[in-house]
């Protein structure tokens, strides 16, 4: 599974926070979710989902729990906290800012 | 940090700094956890369990990798480190015995003369004298033909008493080298003769007894000693009633009438590993030989008066030698 394309550590914080916000779930389902929403097009490597995921821990934006999933296995279930919808908002005014200011530059006409 | 954010990670440091086990298994759970979902997707779509889960555990790439990179998110690493290399260093020292006494006792050796020699320096140069008003002590100097430094004399000292406003009192000391006789054996002492003001002057306040009175400090009515406090202790014991005793020097008694403070020191002595031992007042004998005025062999003491500053005294003095110079120039010695 190839790293997400162009993706920096910002943005694939943004797309976590998003997906936890939607509902609470474990890591496995937020790559799955991801996949899925986005047709194919963005998906994590394995290998930085779980360390990205702590980070986002650590800094208070979400909240673990371990609860039994249907198959009566043991799982850690993220979810967002109140700081992290805050974090959300604020990331996601960045990124729409980001992406109006590059889709400005693509529309200029060249001389 | 912000307030709000303490509340959330507050607890999970604390968490990573004391229950690391069963952080480490948590993380490992939801690893594995992880890997298991992966291997029932292939399952699913027709591997079999081994080839499954070979494929979801290559893809995760870097098992280890990975745990280490969620360790390092949670930043109370560097004391878990820390620890942990202190540990690792201690096993490794027990190990190898005879390499860890050849690096304690080469620590040893460094930190001893290290500070050995801090305390010399510190006890020497950064340590005041236990003076008050030190900065207002000045020794001083005549300057001789080639510009150095030179002692003073009789008639100099006794002119620059006269003449002087920057300075609250001059005194002089004399080189004294007495030998105490008692009953078995006879020691030479190093003392100074020292003019009545002198410990006055530099603020001394004695331990035991008084001062040289200014009566004493004339010839003949001289006959009296002031101890140093080391002195005191190693010849005679700390002895209590020492004041009024007679202590034979020479061929003389002189009578004890003081002792010095402790932390006096030596400010005189020639030899700084012979501090002074003993004092008598100068009592300076005009009508010998030696109290002609280029008999330089007294050393004059100044404490600078309140509200002039060193360099106004200095110039002060040179003023008044030369003014001196000139008065006595050209007449015969008095």
């Amino acid at each position: 599974m190839s790293k997400p394309s162009d993706l920096v550590q910002g943005t694939l914080d943004l797309l976590l926070l998003k997906i936890l916000a939607l509902e609470p779930m474990n890591g496995y389902a937020v790559s799955l979710r991801l996949k899925q929403v986005s047709g194919d097009v963005l998906q994590v490597s394995d290998g930085s989902l779980y360390p990205a995921l702590h980070k986002l821990e650590q800094e208070g934006w979400i909240t673990a729990e371990w609860k039994p999933t249907e198959n009566n296995r043991r799982a850690k279930f993220y979810s967002l906290t109140r700081l992290g919808q805050g974090q959300l908002e604020k990331e996601s005014a960045n990124w729409s800012r980001l992406s109006a200011a590059i889709s400005n530059v693509l529309k200029l006409k060249e001389a | 940090m912000r307030p709000k954010h303490w509340f959330y990670t507050f607890p999970l440091r604390l968490r990573s700094l004391f229950r690391r086990n069963q952080v480490e298994q948590d993380l490992s759970e939801e690893l594995q956890f992880h890997l298991e979902q992966k291997t029932r997707e292939y399952m699913a779509s027709g591997l079999a369990r081994d080839e499954a889960l070979q494929k979801a555990t290559r893809e995760f790439g870097g098992l280890e990798l990975s745990k280490e990179n969620c360790r390092d998110t949670r930043r109370v690493n560097y004391i878990q480190d820390l620890l942990q290399d202190l540990g690792f260093g201690l096993r490794m020292l027990r190990s190898s015995p005879a390499f860890a006494l050849v690096a304690i006792f080469t620590l040893a050796l460094g930190i001893g003369a290290n500070t050995a020699i801090f305390s010399v320096i510190h006890g020497v140069l950064l340590e005041p004298l236990p003076f008050p008003k030190q900065d207002q002590l000045m020794t001083v100097w005549e300057k001789d033909d080639e510009g150095r430094r030179s002692n003073t004399s009789w008639a100099n000292f006794m002119d620059w008493n006269r003449l002087n406003h920057s300075f609250d009192g001059i005194a002089a000391a004399s080189f004294w080298s007495p030998t105490i006789v008692s009953p078995h054996d006879a020691e030479t002492l190093v003392g100074f003769r020292v003019s009545s003001t002198f410990f006055n002057l530099m603020g001394v306040k004695l331990e035991r007894g008084r001062n040289f009175l200014p009566s004493e400090d004339v010839r003949g009515n001289n006959f009296v000693v002031i101890l140093s406090y080391g002195f005191w202790q190693r010849t005679f014991g700390g002895d209590p009633g020492i004041l009024g005793k007679s202590v034979q020097l020479g061929t003389r008694g002189y009578t004890v009438v003081g002792v010095l403070p402790a932390e006096f020191p030596s400010v005189l002595s020639f030899d700084p590993r012979k501090p002074a031992d003993i004092y008598t007042p100068l009592a300076y004998d005009e009508t010998l030989p030696y109290a002609c005025r280029d008999c330089r062999h007294l050393r004059a003491f100044g404490r600078v008066r309140n509200g002039v500053s060193i360099t106004q005294a200095i110039k002060d003095t040179a003023d008044e030698l030369a003014f001196l110079w000139n008065e006595v120039s050209g007449t015969p010695q008095p």
